[in-house]
Protein backbone atom coordinates (compact mmCIF):
# COMPACT_ATOMS: atom_id res chain seq x y z
CA UNK A 1 0.00 0.00 0.00
CA UNK A 2 2.82 2.37 0.88
CA UNK A 3 4.49 1.61 -2.43
CA UNK A 4 1.21 2.38 -4.18
CA UNK A 5 1.08 5.79 -2.54
CA UNK A 6 4.68 6.47 -3.51
CA UNK A 7 3.94 5.47 -7.09
CA UNK A 8 0.96 7.81 -7.12
CA UNK A 9 3.03 10.71 -5.69
CA UNK A 10 5.42 10.38 -8.57
CA UNK A 11 2.59 11.11 -10.97
CA UNK A 12 1.67 14.35 -9.18
CA UNK A 13 3.11 17.74 -10.03
CA UNK A 14 4.89 18.35 -6.71
CA UNK A 15 8.13 16.83 -7.93
CA UNK A 16 8.16 19.21 -10.91
CA UNK A 17 7.99 22.48 -8.95
CA UNK A 18 11.12 24.64 -9.21
CA UNK A 19 12.19 27.74 -7.29
CA UNK A 20 11.74 29.84 -10.45
CA UNK A 21 8.10 28.77 -10.60
CA UNK A 22 7.60 29.95 -7.02
CA UNK A 23 9.02 33.37 -7.95
CA UNK A 24 6.62 33.54 -10.87
CA UNK A 25 3.73 32.76 -8.52
CA UNK A 26 4.75 35.85 -6.58
CA UNK A 27 4.86 37.93 -9.78
CA UNK A 28 1.46 36.63 -10.85
CA UNK A 29 0.09 37.47 -7.39
CA UNK A 30 1.53 40.99 -7.68
CA UNK A 31 -0.10 41.51 -11.09
CA UNK A 32 -3.42 40.23 -9.74
CA UNK A 33 -3.17 42.60 -6.79
CA UNK A 34 -2.41 45.53 -9.09
CA UNK A 35 -5.34 44.60 -11.30
CA UNK A 36 -7.94 43.75 -8.66
CA UNK A 37 -7.03 45.98 -5.71
CA UNK A 38 -5.54 48.93 -7.56
CA UNK A 39 -7.58 48.77 -10.76
CA UNK A 40 -4.60 48.62 -13.17
CA UNK A 41 -6.17 47.69 -16.51
CA UNK A 42 -7.96 44.75 -14.91
CA UNK A 43 -9.57 43.52 -18.13
CA UNK A 44 -6.14 42.59 -19.45
CA UNK A 45 -3.95 42.14 -16.41
CA UNK A 46 -6.27 39.61 -14.74
CA UNK A 47 -6.19 37.12 -17.65
CA UNK A 48 -2.47 37.80 -18.23
CA UNK A 49 -1.63 37.19 -14.57
CA UNK A 50 -3.81 34.08 -14.44
CA UNK A 51 -2.18 32.79 -17.60
CA UNK A 52 1.22 33.39 -16.02
CA UNK A 53 0.14 31.37 -13.00
CA UNK A 54 -1.03 28.51 -15.23
CA UNK A 55 2.24 28.65 -17.20
CA UNK A 56 4.22 28.16 -14.01
CA UNK A 57 2.34 25.20 -12.66
CA UNK A 58 3.17 21.65 -13.80
CA UNK A 59 0.08 21.33 -15.94
CA UNK A 60 -0.82 18.59 -18.37
CA UNK A 61 -3.08 19.07 -21.32
CA UNK A 62 -2.94 22.87 -21.14
CA UNK A 63 0.14 24.04 -23.00
CA UNK A 64 3.08 22.39 -24.73
CA UNK A 65 6.51 23.99 -24.67
CA UNK A 66 9.67 22.74 -26.27
CA UNK A 67 13.19 24.10 -26.04
CA UNK A 68 14.61 24.91 -29.46
CA UNK A 69 18.33 24.54 -30.30
CA UNK A 70 18.72 28.33 -30.12
CA UNK A 71 17.76 28.24 -26.45
CA UNK A 72 14.32 29.80 -26.96
CA UNK A 73 11.19 28.06 -25.72
CA UNK A 74 8.52 27.64 -28.35
CA UNK A 75 5.10 27.16 -26.86
CA UNK A 76 1.61 26.49 -28.24
CA UNK A 77 2.54 23.74 -30.66
CA UNK A 78 0.34 20.79 -31.46
CA UNK A 79 0.81 17.61 -33.45
CA UNK A 80 -1.28 16.28 -36.28
CA UNK A 81 -0.97 12.67 -37.36
CA UNK A 82 -2.40 11.71 -40.66
CA UNK A 83 -2.01 9.76 -43.82
CA UNK A 84 -1.56 11.15 -47.30
CA UNK A 85 -4.23 9.67 -49.50
CA UNK A 86 -2.80 9.14 -52.99
CA UNK A 87 -4.95 10.19 -55.93
CA UNK A 88 -5.64 7.49 -58.53
CA UNK A 89 -3.07 7.54 -61.33
CA UNK A 90 -0.69 10.02 -59.69
CA UNK A 91 2.21 7.63 -59.05
CA UNK A 92 2.75 6.65 -62.69
CA UNK A 93 2.86 10.11 -64.24
CA UNK A 94 6.38 11.65 -64.19
CA UNK A 95 6.51 14.90 -62.26
CA UNK A 96 2.96 14.38 -61.07
CA UNK A 97 3.85 15.50 -57.47
CA UNK A 98 5.09 18.89 -58.54
CA UNK A 99 2.38 21.52 -57.94
CA UNK A 100 -0.35 18.96 -57.31
CA UNK A 101 -2.54 19.03 -54.24
CA UNK A 102 -2.62 16.08 -51.94
CA UNK A 103 -5.28 14.92 -49.54
CA UNK A 104 -4.31 14.39 -45.92
CA UNK A 105 -6.54 12.26 -43.76
CA UNK A 106 -6.12 13.52 -40.20
CA UNK A 107 -6.25 10.68 -37.72
CA UNK A 108 -5.11 12.28 -34.52
CA UNK A 109 -4.60 15.82 -33.19
CA UNK A 110 -2.55 16.15 -30.00
CA UNK A 111 -2.32 19.32 -28.03
CA UNK A 112 -3.39 21.10 -24.89
CA UNK A 113 -6.18 23.65 -24.42
CA UNK A 114 -3.98 26.66 -24.95
CA UNK A 115 -1.99 25.04 -27.74
CA UNK A 116 -5.11 25.64 -29.81
CA UNK A 117 -6.35 28.89 -28.24
CA UNK A 118 -2.89 30.46 -28.56
CA UNK A 119 -3.04 29.91 -32.30
CA UNK A 120 -5.12 33.08 -32.26
CA UNK A 121 -1.95 34.98 -31.41
CA UNK A 122 0.42 32.89 -33.51
CA UNK A 123 -1.81 33.23 -36.56
CA UNK A 124 -2.30 36.94 -35.79
CA UNK A 125 -6.05 36.69 -35.46
CA UNK A 126 -6.70 38.12 -32.01
CA UNK A 127 -5.10 41.60 -32.27
CA UNK A 128 -6.84 42.60 -35.52
CA UNK A 129 -10.18 41.25 -34.27
CA UNK A 130 -9.79 43.22 -31.05
CA UNK A 131 -9.13 46.26 -33.24
CA UNK A 132 -12.54 45.59 -34.82
CA UNK A 133 -14.03 46.19 -31.39
CA UNK A 134 -11.78 49.21 -30.80
CA UNK A 135 -12.96 50.77 -34.05
CA UNK A 136 -16.59 50.14 -33.10
CA UNK A 137 -16.02 51.85 -29.75
CA UNK A 138 -14.07 54.86 -31.06
CA UNK A 139 -15.56 58.17 -32.15
CA UNK A 140 -13.20 59.84 -34.63
CA UNK A 141 -15.38 62.97 -34.71
CA UNK A 142 -13.00 65.18 -32.65
CA UNK A 143 -10.12 64.19 -34.91
CA UNK A 144 -12.08 64.93 -38.09
CA UNK A 145 -13.20 68.29 -36.68
CA UNK A 146 -9.59 69.27 -35.92
CA UNK A 147 -7.36 67.41 -38.38
CA UNK A 148 -4.11 69.06 -37.29
CA UNK A 149 -4.20 66.97 -34.12
CA UNK A 150 -3.11 64.11 -36.38
CA UNK A 151 0.40 65.56 -36.11
CA UNK A 152 0.23 65.26 -32.32
CA UNK A 153 -0.58 61.58 -32.76
CA UNK A 154 2.36 61.28 -35.16
CA UNK A 155 4.68 63.14 -32.78
CA UNK A 156 3.87 60.73 -29.97
CA UNK A 157 5.43 57.92 -32.03
CA UNK A 158 8.78 59.62 -31.46
CA UNK A 159 9.07 57.67 -28.22
CA UNK A 160 8.94 54.40 -30.14
CA UNK A 161 11.93 55.28 -32.23
CA UNK A 162 13.99 56.70 -29.36
CA UNK A 163 13.36 53.52 -27.38
CA UNK A 164 14.37 51.46 -30.40
CA UNK A 165 17.78 53.12 -30.24
CA UNK A 166 18.00 52.64 -26.49
CA UNK A 167 17.12 48.96 -26.79
CA UNK A 168 19.76 48.50 -29.48
CA UNK A 169 22.40 50.05 -27.23
CA UNK A 170 21.37 47.64 -24.46
CA UNK A 171 22.16 44.67 -26.65
CA UNK A 172 18.82 43.79 -28.25
CA UNK A 173 18.78 43.09 -31.97
CA UNK A 174 16.64 45.21 -34.29
CA UNK A 175 13.56 42.99 -34.20
CA UNK A 176 13.60 42.83 -30.42
CA UNK A 177 14.22 46.58 -30.19
CA UNK A 178 11.20 47.27 -32.41
CA UNK A 179 8.99 45.05 -30.23
CA UNK A 180 10.17 46.94 -27.14
CA UNK A 181 9.85 50.34 -28.78
CA UNK A 182 6.22 49.71 -29.71
CA UNK A 183 5.40 49.76 -25.98
CA UNK A 184 5.69 53.54 -26.23
CA UNK A 185 2.64 53.58 -28.47
CA UNK A 186 0.56 52.45 -25.48
CA UNK A 187 -1.47 50.17 -27.70
CA UNK A 188 -1.81 46.61 -26.42
CA UNK A 189 -3.08 44.80 -29.55
CA UNK A 190 -0.52 46.55 -31.76
CA UNK A 191 2.29 45.69 -29.34
CA UNK A 192 1.23 42.03 -29.30
CA UNK A 193 0.80 41.97 -33.10
CA UNK A 194 4.27 43.44 -33.66
CA UNK A 195 6.05 41.37 -31.03
CA UNK A 196 4.48 38.15 -32.28
CA UNK A 197 5.86 38.85 -35.75
CA UNK A 198 9.29 40.16 -34.80
CA UNK A 199 10.26 38.74 -31.40
CA UNK A 200 7.69 36.20 -30.13
CA UNK A 201 9.97 35.11 -27.28
CA UNK A 202 9.53 38.59 -25.73
CA UNK A 203 5.72 38.50 -25.93
CA UNK A 204 5.08 37.99 -22.23
CA UNK A 205 7.38 40.74 -21.02
CA UNK A 206 6.28 43.24 -23.68
CA UNK A 207 2.57 42.64 -23.01
CA UNK A 208 2.95 43.00 -19.25
CA UNK A 209 5.00 46.17 -19.68
CA UNK A 210 2.58 47.64 -22.23
CA UNK A 211 -0.59 47.04 -20.21
CA UNK A 212 1.00 48.01 -16.90
CA UNK A 213 2.21 51.32 -18.25
CA UNK A 214 -1.11 51.99 -19.95
CA UNK A 215 -2.70 51.91 -16.54
CA UNK A 216 0.08 54.11 -15.13
CA UNK A 217 -0.58 56.89 -17.65
CA UNK A 218 -2.19 59.13 -14.97
CA UNK A 219 1.01 58.81 -12.93
CA UNK A 220 3.67 58.97 -15.65
CA UNK A 221 2.33 61.76 -17.83
CA UNK A 222 1.40 64.71 -15.55
CA UNK A 223 4.94 65.48 -14.28
CA UNK A 224 6.24 65.52 -17.86
CA UNK A 225 3.35 67.72 -18.98
CA UNK A 226 4.00 70.22 -16.17
CA UNK A 227 7.73 70.24 -16.86
CA UNK A 228 7.30 71.17 -20.50
CA UNK A 229 4.49 73.73 -20.30
CA UNK A 230 4.10 77.16 -18.75
CA UNK A 231 1.18 78.22 -16.62
CA UNK A 232 -0.11 80.44 -19.43
CA UNK A 233 0.02 77.59 -21.94
CA UNK A 234 -1.92 75.25 -19.67
CA UNK A 235 -4.74 77.80 -19.49
CA UNK A 236 -5.18 78.10 -23.27
CA UNK A 237 -8.80 77.66 -24.22
CA UNK A 238 -9.39 76.15 -27.62
CA UNK A 239 -12.18 76.92 -30.07
CA UNK A 240 -15.21 74.69 -29.93
CA UNK A 241 -15.19 71.75 -32.30
CA UNK A 242 -17.55 71.86 -35.27
CA UNK A 243 -20.20 69.23 -35.78
CA UNK A 244 -19.02 66.37 -37.99
CA UNK A 245 -21.54 64.75 -40.31
CA UNK A 246 -22.09 61.03 -40.71
CA UNK A 247 -20.87 61.12 -44.32
CA UNK A 248 -17.56 62.65 -43.24
CA UNK A 249 -17.01 59.87 -40.73
CA UNK A 250 -17.76 57.22 -43.34
CA UNK A 251 -15.40 58.83 -45.85
CA UNK A 252 -12.77 59.10 -43.11
CA UNK A 253 -12.89 55.34 -42.43
CA UNK A 254 -12.41 54.43 -46.09
CA UNK A 255 -9.76 57.06 -46.81
CA UNK A 256 -7.64 56.25 -43.75
CA UNK A 257 -7.74 52.56 -44.57
CA UNK A 258 -6.69 53.17 -48.17
CA UNK A 259 -3.85 55.56 -47.31
CA UNK A 260 -2.39 53.44 -44.52
CA UNK A 261 -2.59 50.17 -46.42
CA UNK A 262 -1.01 51.71 -49.51
CA UNK A 263 1.83 53.14 -47.43
CA UNK A 264 2.43 50.24 -45.03
CA UNK A 265 0.74 47.06 -46.30
CA UNK A 266 2.06 45.12 -43.31
CA UNK A 267 -0.31 47.07 -41.08
CA UNK A 268 -3.28 46.07 -43.25
CA UNK A 269 -4.85 43.66 -40.78
CA UNK A 270 -4.87 46.16 -37.93
CA UNK A 271 -5.96 49.20 -39.93
CA UNK A 272 -8.58 47.36 -41.97
CA UNK A 273 -10.29 45.88 -38.91
CA UNK A 274 -10.10 49.19 -37.03
CA UNK A 275 -11.81 51.01 -39.86
CA UNK A 276 -14.31 48.21 -40.48
CA UNK A 277 -15.42 48.42 -36.86
CA UNK A 278 -15.65 52.19 -37.13
CA UNK A 279 -17.65 51.96 -40.35
CA UNK A 280 -20.09 49.61 -38.63
CA UNK A 281 -20.48 52.18 -35.87
CA UNK A 282 -20.93 55.23 -38.07
CA UNK A 283 -23.13 53.86 -40.85
CA UNK A 284 -26.01 53.42 -38.40
CA UNK A 285 -27.55 50.45 -40.21
CA UNK A 286 -25.55 47.65 -38.63
CA UNK A 287 -26.61 48.05 -35.03
CA UNK A 288 -26.36 44.37 -34.14
CA UNK A 289 -22.87 44.13 -35.64
CA UNK A 290 -21.82 47.18 -33.67
CA UNK A 291 -23.17 45.74 -30.44
CA UNK A 292 -21.44 42.43 -31.10
CA UNK A 293 -18.13 44.15 -31.92
CA UNK A 294 -18.29 46.42 -28.87
CA UNK A 295 -19.27 43.66 -26.47
CA UNK A 296 -19.17 39.95 -27.21
CA UNK A 297 -16.34 39.90 -29.75
CA UNK A 298 -13.96 42.18 -27.91
CA UNK A 299 -14.72 40.65 -24.50
CA UNK A 300 -14.27 37.03 -25.59
CA UNK A 301 -11.09 37.82 -27.47
CA UNK A 302 -9.74 39.82 -24.55
CA UNK A 303 -10.06 36.72 -22.37
CA UNK A 304 -8.31 34.48 -24.89
CA UNK A 305 -5.64 37.04 -25.79
CA UNK A 306 -4.83 37.85 -22.18
CA UNK A 307 -4.55 34.26 -21.04
CA UNK A 308 -2.58 33.25 -24.14
CA UNK A 309 -0.11 36.07 -23.52
CA UNK A 310 0.16 35.14 -19.86
CA UNK A 311 0.80 31.52 -20.79
CA UNK A 312 4.00 32.61 -22.53
CA UNK A 313 5.39 33.90 -19.23
CA UNK A 314 7.25 30.75 -18.31
CA UNK A 315 9.80 31.24 -15.56
CA UNK A 316 12.67 30.18 -17.82
CA UNK A 317 11.98 32.92 -20.34
CA UNK A 318 10.47 35.64 -18.13
CA UNK A 319 13.02 35.63 -15.31
CA UNK A 320 15.82 36.98 -17.44
CA UNK A 321 17.79 40.27 -17.45
CA UNK A 322 15.99 41.14 -20.67
CA UNK A 323 12.69 41.47 -18.77
CA UNK A 324 14.09 44.14 -16.44
CA UNK A 325 15.51 46.02 -19.42
CA UNK A 326 12.13 45.85 -21.19
CA UNK A 327 10.34 47.24 -18.15
CA UNK A 328 12.80 50.13 -17.89
CA UNK A 329 12.74 50.83 -21.61
CA UNK A 330 8.94 50.75 -21.56
CA UNK A 331 8.71 53.69 -19.20
CA UNK A 332 11.33 55.55 -21.26
CA UNK A 333 9.20 54.97 -24.37
CA UNK A 334 6.13 56.37 -22.62
CA UNK A 335 7.98 59.37 -21.32
CA UNK A 336 9.44 60.34 -24.67
CA UNK A 337 6.12 59.84 -26.45
CA UNK A 338 4.40 62.14 -23.96
CA UNK A 339 7.13 64.76 -24.20
CA UNK A 340 7.21 64.71 -28.00
CA UNK A 341 3.47 65.26 -28.25
CA UNK A 342 3.63 68.27 -25.90
CA UNK A 343 6.63 69.77 -27.70
CA UNK A 344 5.01 69.45 -31.14
CA UNK A 345 1.87 71.12 -29.79
CA UNK A 346 4.05 74.05 -28.65
CA UNK A 347 5.66 74.19 -32.09
CA UNK A 348 2.20 74.25 -33.68
CA UNK A 349 1.37 77.29 -31.54
CA UNK A 350 4.48 79.07 -32.79
CA UNK A 351 3.49 78.36 -36.38
CA UNK A 352 -0.19 79.16 -35.88
CA UNK A 353 -0.47 81.71 -33.04
CA UNK A 354 -3.97 82.88 -33.99
CA UNK A 355 -5.51 79.47 -33.37
CA UNK A 356 -3.52 78.02 -30.49
CA UNK A 357 -3.61 74.47 -29.25
CA UNK A 358 -3.40 73.75 -25.54
CA UNK A 359 -0.10 71.82 -25.30
CA UNK A 360 -1.58 69.57 -22.64
CA UNK A 361 -3.51 67.72 -25.34
CA UNK A 362 -0.22 66.83 -27.03
CA UNK A 363 0.41 64.18 -24.40
CA UNK A 364 -2.82 62.46 -25.45
CA UNK A 365 -1.08 61.30 -28.63
CA UNK A 366 -0.24 58.04 -26.90
CA UNK A 367 -2.87 55.50 -27.83
CA UNK A 368 -4.23 54.82 -24.34
CA UNK A 369 -7.81 55.72 -25.31
CA UNK A 370 -9.49 57.47 -23.50
CA UNK A 371 -7.27 57.55 -20.44
CA UNK A 372 -4.63 59.83 -21.94
CA UNK A 373 -7.31 62.28 -23.08
CA UNK A 374 -8.79 62.25 -19.61
CA UNK A 375 -5.37 63.00 -18.10
CA UNK A 376 -5.04 66.05 -20.37
CA UNK A 377 -8.50 67.21 -19.36
CA UNK A 378 -7.86 66.76 -15.64
CA UNK A 379 -4.53 68.59 -15.83
CA UNK A 380 -6.14 71.46 -17.68
CA UNK A 381 -8.90 71.66 -15.08
CA UNK A 382 -6.33 72.12 -12.33
CA UNK A 383 -5.35 75.48 -13.84
CA UNK A 384 -8.69 76.57 -15.28
CA UNK A 385 -11.89 74.98 -14.01
CA UNK A 386 -13.82 76.22 -17.02
CA UNK A 387 -11.45 74.70 -19.58
CA UNK A 388 -12.88 71.47 -21.03
CA UNK A 389 -10.14 69.75 -22.96
CA UNK A 390 -11.60 66.24 -23.07
CA UNK A 391 -13.04 66.31 -26.59
CA UNK A 392 -10.08 68.25 -27.97
CA UNK A 393 -7.70 65.69 -26.47
CA UNK A 394 -9.65 62.82 -28.05
CA UNK A 395 -8.38 64.00 -31.45
CA UNK A 396 -4.69 63.24 -30.84
CA UNK A 397 -5.64 60.28 -28.68
CA UNK A 398 -7.34 58.41 -31.53
CA UNK A 399 -4.76 59.72 -34.03
CA UNK A 400 -2.18 57.95 -31.90
CA UNK A 401 -3.92 54.62 -32.53
CA UNK A 402 -3.50 55.12 -36.28
CA UNK A 403 0.07 56.41 -35.84
CA UNK A 404 1.12 53.42 -33.75
CA UNK A 405 -0.36 51.02 -36.29
CA UNK A 406 1.57 52.78 -39.08
CA UNK A 407 4.79 52.63 -37.03
CA UNK A 408 4.18 48.93 -36.40
CA UNK A 409 3.70 48.40 -40.14
CA UNK A 410 7.00 50.18 -40.80
CA UNK A 411 8.86 47.96 -38.33
CA UNK A 412 7.31 44.76 -39.67
CA UNK A 413 7.88 45.65 -43.32
CA UNK A 414 11.55 46.50 -42.74
CA UNK A 415 12.47 43.94 -40.10
CA UNK A 416 10.08 41.05 -40.75
CA UNK A 417 11.43 38.00 -42.53
CA UNK B 1 -1.68 44.10 -64.92
CA UNK B 2 1.67 45.87 -64.95
CA UNK B 3 2.67 47.04 -61.47
CA UNK B 4 3.61 50.69 -61.06
CA UNK B 5 6.92 49.70 -59.45
CA UNK B 6 9.07 48.54 -62.37
CA UNK B 7 12.45 46.88 -61.72
CA UNK B 8 14.17 50.09 -62.78
CA UNK B 9 12.34 52.15 -60.19
CA UNK B 10 12.72 49.46 -57.53
CA UNK B 11 16.49 49.46 -58.03
CA UNK B 12 16.59 53.10 -56.94
CA UNK B 13 14.82 52.37 -53.69
CA UNK B 14 16.59 51.05 -50.59
CA UNK B 15 16.18 47.41 -49.67
CA UNK B 16 13.00 46.62 -47.75
CA UNK B 17 14.89 44.73 -45.05
CA UNK B 18 17.55 46.04 -42.69
CA UNK B 19 20.21 44.20 -40.72
CA UNK B 20 19.61 43.02 -37.19
CA UNK B 21 22.72 44.86 -35.94
CA UNK B 22 22.98 48.41 -37.23
CA UNK B 23 25.71 50.96 -36.87
CA UNK B 24 24.89 54.26 -35.15
CA UNK B 25 24.48 56.06 -38.45
CA UNK B 26 22.19 53.34 -39.79
CA UNK B 27 20.18 53.48 -36.57
CA UNK B 28 19.63 57.22 -36.79
CA UNK B 29 18.73 56.96 -40.46
CA UNK B 30 16.31 54.11 -39.75
CA UNK B 31 14.55 56.06 -36.99
CA UNK B 32 14.26 59.17 -39.11
CA UNK B 33 12.82 57.13 -41.98
CA UNK B 34 10.28 55.63 -39.62
CA UNK B 35 9.20 59.02 -38.29
CA UNK B 36 8.96 60.35 -41.83
CA UNK B 37 6.73 57.40 -42.83
CA UNK B 38 4.42 58.04 -39.87
CA UNK B 39 4.25 61.76 -40.63
CA UNK B 40 3.62 61.10 -44.33
CA UNK B 41 0.75 58.74 -43.51
CA UNK B 42 -0.89 61.06 -41.01
CA UNK B 43 -0.05 64.10 -43.11
CA UNK B 44 -1.84 62.57 -46.08
CA UNK B 45 -4.87 61.89 -43.89
CA UNK B 46 -4.67 65.49 -42.62
CA UNK B 47 -4.71 66.83 -46.20
CA UNK B 48 -7.74 64.74 -47.11
CA UNK B 49 -9.59 65.75 -43.93
CA UNK B 50 -8.78 69.43 -44.47
CA UNK B 51 -10.14 69.33 -48.02
CA UNK B 52 -13.25 67.35 -47.16
CA UNK B 53 -13.75 69.41 -44.02
CA UNK B 54 -13.77 72.69 -45.93
CA UNK B 55 -16.15 71.13 -48.48
CA UNK B 56 -18.57 69.99 -45.79
CA UNK B 57 -18.32 73.30 -43.93
CA UNK B 58 -19.51 75.07 -47.07
CA UNK B 59 -22.36 72.61 -47.45
CA UNK B 60 -23.64 72.97 -43.90
CA UNK B 61 -26.22 75.78 -43.36
CA UNK B 62 -25.03 79.06 -41.87
CA UNK B 63 -25.73 79.35 -38.15
CA UNK B 64 -28.86 81.32 -37.32
CA UNK B 65 -27.97 84.73 -35.94
CA UNK B 66 -30.11 85.50 -32.93
CA UNK B 67 -31.35 89.05 -32.87
CA UNK B 68 -33.06 90.75 -30.00
CA UNK B 69 -36.74 90.96 -30.85
CA UNK B 70 -38.82 93.74 -29.30
CA UNK B 71 -41.07 91.72 -27.07
CA UNK B 72 -42.82 92.61 -23.94
CA UNK B 73 -41.21 91.52 -20.75
CA UNK B 74 -42.86 88.32 -19.81
CA UNK B 75 -43.98 87.81 -16.31
CA UNK B 76 -42.07 85.08 -14.50
CA UNK B 77 -43.89 81.83 -14.11
CA UNK B 78 -45.60 81.91 -10.81
CA UNK B 79 -44.91 79.06 -8.51
CA UNK B 80 -47.64 76.51 -8.64
CA UNK B 81 -49.81 76.71 -5.61
CA UNK B 82 -49.52 73.68 -3.44
CA UNK B 83 -53.25 73.08 -3.74
CA UNK B 84 -52.94 72.62 -7.52
CA UNK B 85 -50.43 69.78 -7.25
CA UNK B 86 -51.37 66.19 -6.85
CA UNK B 87 -50.82 65.38 -3.14
CA UNK B 88 -49.16 62.12 -4.12
CA UNK B 89 -46.61 64.03 -6.19
CA UNK B 90 -45.95 66.37 -3.27
CA UNK B 91 -45.35 63.38 -1.02
CA UNK B 92 -42.91 61.82 -3.49
CA UNK B 93 -40.96 65.07 -3.82
CA UNK B 94 -40.81 65.48 -0.04
CA UNK B 95 -39.57 61.92 0.45
CA UNK B 96 -36.93 62.34 -2.27
CA UNK B 97 -35.67 65.55 -0.65
CA UNK B 98 -35.59 63.90 2.78
CA UNK B 99 -33.69 60.85 1.53
CA UNK B 100 -31.11 62.81 -0.44
CA UNK B 101 -30.64 65.89 1.76
CA UNK B 102 -31.63 64.72 5.20
CA UNK B 103 -34.24 65.74 7.75
CA UNK B 104 -33.04 69.34 8.03
CA UNK B 105 -33.98 70.13 4.40
CA UNK B 106 -37.35 71.79 3.76
CA UNK B 107 -39.23 72.22 0.45
CA UNK B 108 -39.90 75.94 0.10
CA UNK B 109 -41.17 76.25 -3.47
CA UNK B 110 -42.17 74.00 -6.36
CA UNK B 111 -42.04 75.49 -9.89
CA UNK B 112 -43.20 73.77 -13.06
CA UNK B 113 -40.62 73.78 -15.90
CA UNK B 114 -43.25 74.01 -18.59
CA UNK B 115 -45.02 71.75 -21.03
CA UNK B 116 -42.00 69.83 -22.39
CA UNK B 117 -41.52 66.49 -20.76
CA UNK B 118 -38.20 66.05 -19.02
CA UNK B 119 -38.50 62.32 -19.35
CA UNK B 120 -37.73 62.49 -23.05
CA UNK B 121 -34.66 64.57 -22.30
CA UNK B 122 -33.53 62.15 -19.59
CA UNK B 123 -34.04 59.21 -21.92
CA UNK B 124 -31.87 60.82 -24.56
CA UNK B 125 -29.18 61.55 -21.98
CA UNK B 126 -29.10 57.92 -20.86
CA UNK B 127 -28.80 56.63 -24.41
CA UNK B 128 -25.99 59.02 -25.34
CA UNK B 129 -23.98 58.29 -22.20
CA UNK B 130 -24.37 54.53 -22.62
CA UNK B 131 -21.86 54.51 -25.49
CA UNK B 132 -18.59 54.49 -23.63
CA UNK B 133 -15.28 54.89 -25.43
CA UNK B 134 -12.59 52.37 -24.46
Amino acid sequence: MFQGLLDFLQTTGFALITWKMVIMWGIAALLLWLAVAKGFEPRLLVPIAFGALIANLPTRGVITSELKPNGVYESATFKIEGQVIPHPGDSTTPGAHEGTTQTLKVEKVEGGLFDFISQGIKLELFPPLIFLGVGALTDFGPLIAMPRTLFLGAAAQFGLFITFMGATFLGFNSSEAASIGIIGGADGPTAIFTTNKLAPHLLGAVAVAAYSYMSLVPLIQPPIMRLLTTDKERRIRMKSLRKVSKLEKLIFACVVMAICILLVPDASALIAMLMLGNFFRECGVTERLVLASQNEIINVLTIFLGTSVGITMRADSFLAPATIKIIILGVIAFGFSTAAGVVVAKIMNILSPKNPVNPLIGSAGVSAVPMAARVSHVEGQKYDKGNYLMMHAMGPNVAGVIGTAVAAGYFISTLGK
Amino acid sequence: MTPLLTPGVAALMPLATVSQRMSFGELVSYQLNGLVVVFIALGAIWMVLTVTGSFFKRLSPAPVVKTALPVAVTTPIAPIAEAALDPALLAVIAVAVHVSLGSKARVQKIISLGAESDWAREGRRQIFTSHKVR
